[in-house]
């Protein structure tokens, strides 16, 4: 069993790996595409060419951004078969939603991304408007039915086990499971959370050292505006999707947690800070903690009860150090962008955020910077606590991740993980290269004007 | 209700038959420009050819996300067996597929244009020679036990795969060629013509040495396609299939516009029907059919529902975005020609 179990470690390696490269790109491909949206509708709405400089500066970032989103997306959709063989014929409702996601959201997506892209002279403003309207709808809707499926395996619901196999017996149930909403929504406004600082954070790079300083002035202002209200929303739905976690998915959030030992009634569970989980022996070696705001964070109560990991049998533990530590990193950028929206407003309201002075605001301008990949590394952290912290389980509860995994040598899956992490690991340095050098050559004049005749004959 | 429910399964299979149709024409031609361009002379004359498909590659591959997804809903078992027994050719050609694509959309931002060219033409030929061996290992035969595969995971390398991989590539060449006959100028435009007339005979000589295989295989009692029991309909398509020939290289030899890429486009739905009639109701050859391997009954009428909805509008924006474009491509970015 020795070579299954390293078949399984390695098909669950290199979902992870694919998982993890695929989703650098597609949240940016969905809040970019709203965003590029926003400002085509200023643009058609105030008739300000800045805002159509903006549309079309942003969609080349977008194509290249587009392309390797795709090509990265596609052997995610593979694996179900290549490498969980076994979940497929299990299961019928997630190859359901992922037909009904390919079907309602994926064509929409690529289906009018050519129109957005080349077609400006092509088809009249308002026709352009649409389509990338529903490039917008289309990448949103996958956002949706993805989580509806990951939910699903998070919490799964509208099911019964019935000889090895996963029968349906509710499609609302199944859907709308308890993790749907919250899974949905954190995840929706992490692509946006992360864009926004992205797209902030490259403004701010061209405003500091003073070329377009005005123009992206203008962008940073629309992104510091979405910001304000995306960071502190997020938090709070951050804290909701925990309080959801504890309901329904115990062990998780234990290893989110290092909480090893249920509180006894009366005393409330201390939030560990940081620590060093010792997973063999059930303890931490170190930590450092705040007694009772665990309780309060979960129960509001500061002597609710928080179930510990000790609680469920040792086979049922999802790995603790890395969910710990990776949740501590969404967490802790989840604050800073709070912190952040805060200060920029603050400077706002002092009048710093002007095309004259923004430039001279250095540090705010530097921490914008730093904000980007710091939400990139939001959402892998966020990504990997929600998807390590449901180990063993694939589907929570049911199914187990080793029973779903095909049989396949473990020589054949090694080397399609080292194949697929070189042309992952190429193309990505390649797609950072090509975004570096568009970002160097900045708006070029030749596209920047919107199209005369047909402006003044709308 | 009842009684439809029984058709849900060949419901599907048409469907199915449908979507792969729909990606062998659609990508086909986009992979086919792809493999000619390793034939292309000047790096313009690469930059002409991407520029032809920029607009519209991501709506063709999508057909064969598509095909997954609704592959995997309604026949679960299939998409498991096919996957996993298939897993090294699908591997090499996602990793194919992924230089393809990345390669169009990187091609006008490098600096080194040269070598984006030579990955989108390389890239487009490792995924199809391993789209043909997908296809030509699934036709092969698979055993499967308790809804699993039960073979070994290098059985689809074997000759008769191999030929549908050459026959496949010549096939989308003609494709690739006859595109670039209608959305092409000059030199290059009687360039695509010629090659399209070779690729059109490779097409033929292919089909002919498969057929002929298969054949061979049949009467000494071996496993082929045409030892299933509606095999033998494939033989009915090909009086329509020389005639479509027969117009393809009239078309090519008048050298007109449009009209070599649709007698193209329906040689590849002959062969597609061919090839349903002939495997109906088999999904896994030998002997997994439709009704061992469809989703259960509510799955499939969730499906159906959905997939009733959505395939007309798909199909009509995609009709949009092809009209938005029609017209001959240029040598920059689609944008440039608005004289539309």
């Amino acid at each position: 069993m020795d070579t299954l179990f390293d078949s399984v470690m390695l098909s669950r390696l290199q979902f992870a790996a694919m998982a993890m490269v695929h989703i650098s790109f597609s949240v940016i491909t969905i809040g970019l595409a709203l965003f590029i949206a926003v400002m085509e509708g200023l643009w058609l709405k105030t008739k300000d060419p800045v805002y159509y400089g903006h549309a079309r500066f942003w969609s080349r970032l977008l194509l290249l951004n587009f392309g390797i989103g795709v090509v990265t997306g596609l052997p995610l959709e593979f694996a179900f078969g290549n490498n969980w063989a076994p979940f497929a014929a299990k299961s019928t409702f997630f190859g359901e939603i992922l037909g009904t996601e390919t079907l309602s959201a994926f064509m929409l997506e690529a289906g009018f991304l050519g129109i957005m892209i080349f077609g400006w002279n092509r088809v009249p403003p308002k026709l352009h408007f649409f389509a990338t309207c529903m490039v917008v709808a289309g990448s949103s809707l996958s956002v949706f039915w993805i989580m509806v499926a990951n939910s699903w395996m998070q919490t799964p619901a509208g099911v019964v086990l019935q000889d090895g196999r996963l029968i349906l017996t509710s499609y609302r149930e199944a859907i709308f499971n308890p993790d749907m909403v919250f899974g949905f929504t954190h995840m929706y406004v992490a692509c946006l959370e992360t864009s926004l600082f992205v797209i902030g954070g490259i403004s701010a790079w061209y405003v500091l050292r003073r070329r377009h300083a005005e123009f992206f002035t203008r962008s940073f202002q629309v992104a510091l505006i979405a910001a304000a209200v995306i960071a502190p929303l997020q938090a709070l739905i951050g804290d909701e999707t925990g309080r959801y976690v504890a309901r329904h998915q115990p062990t998780k959030l234990a290893a989110m947690e290092a909480h090893w030992d249920t509180n006894p009634p009366g005393e409330g569970a201390a939030w560990i800070i940081a620590a060093w989980p010792d997973e063999a022996n059930q303890k931490n070696v170190w930590s450092v903690e705040v007694p009772y705001v665990l309780s309060l964070l979960l129960t509001h109560s500061p002597s609710g009860e928080v179930k510990g990991l000790k609680e469920f049998p040792k086979d049922e533990h999802p790995p603790v150090l890395i969910t710990f530590y990776t949740f501590r990193v969404m967490v802790i950028a989840g604050f800073a962008f709070v912190g952040l929206a805060l200060w920029t407003l603050w400077r706002w309201k002092k009048g710093a955020l002007t095309a004259a002075r923004l430039p001279g605001e250095k540090w705010l301008l530097y921490a914008w910077i730093a904000a980007g990949p710091l939400a990139w590394a939001a959402v892998e952290g966020g990504w990997v606590t929600r998807e390590v912290g449901r180990q063993p389980w694939l589907a929570y509860g049911l199914v187990k991740t080793s029973e779903a995994a095909t049989p396949l040598p473990a020589g054949v899956v090694a080397a399609s993980l080292a194949g697929y992490l070189l042309v992952a690991g190429l193309l990505a340095a390649a797609f950072l290269a090509l975004a570096a050098r568009v970002l160097a050559q900045g708006p070029d004049a030749a596209t920047m004007a919107p199209p005369q005749t047909k402006t003044a004959a709308d | 209700m009842e009684t439809l429910q029984t058709y849900l399964p060949d419901f599907f299979f048409l469907i199915l038959g449908l979507v792969l149709f729909l990606y062998m024409v659609t990508d086909g031609y986009n992979l086919g420009v792809g493999i000619f361009s390793l034939a292309a002379r000047r790096e313009e004359e690469r930059g002409v050819m991407i520029h032809s498909i920029a607009s519209t590659w991501h709506a063709s591959q999508t057909w064969l996300v598509i095909l997954g997804g609704i592959l995997f809903g309604s026949f679960p078992v299939v998409y498991g067996v096919a996957m996993s027994a298939l897993y090294v050719p699908v591997m090499l050609m996602l990793a194919g597929l992924a230089f393809r694509g990345v390669a169009i959309e990187f091609y006008d931002e490098s600096p080194n244009r040269a070598r984006w060219g030579l990955a989108f033409g390389l890239g487009s030929l490792v995924a199809t020679i391993a789209q043909g061996f997908t296809l030509g290992g699934l036709l092969s035969g698979m055993p499967v036990a308790n809804g699993q595969f039960a073979g070994g995971f290098g059985d689809w390398l074997n000759p008769f795969s191999a030929l549908i991989a050459v026959g496949g590539a010549a096939g989308f060449v003609l494709l690739g060629t006859t595109y670039l006959a209608m959305k092409t100028d000059g030199a290059l435009r009687e360039r695509s013509i010629r090659a399209a007339v070779m690729a059109a005979w490779a097409v033929l000589a292919g089909l002919s040495v498969i057929l002929l295989w298969m054949s061979l295989q049949y009467y000494e009692g071996r496993y082929s396609l045409l030892s299933l029991r509606q095999g033998r309909y494939i033989y009915f398509t090909l009086p329509i299939f020389l005639f479509e020939f027969a117009m393809l290289l009239r078309s090519l030899k008048k050298a007109e516009q449009d009209k070599p890429f649709q007698w193209s486009v329906l040689l590849f739905l002959t062969l597609v029907v061919g090839l349903a009639a002939a495997l109906y109701p088999t999904a896994v050859p030998p002997s997994l059919t439709i009704f061992d391997a469809a989703a259960p009954a509510r799955s499939l009428w969730f499906l159906f529902f959905v997939s009733a909805v959505l395939l007309p509008v798909m199909l009509a924006y995609n009709a949009w975005q092809y009209l938005v474009f029609r017209g001959k491509a240029g040598e920059g970015p689609q944008e440039g020609k608005a004289e539309n």
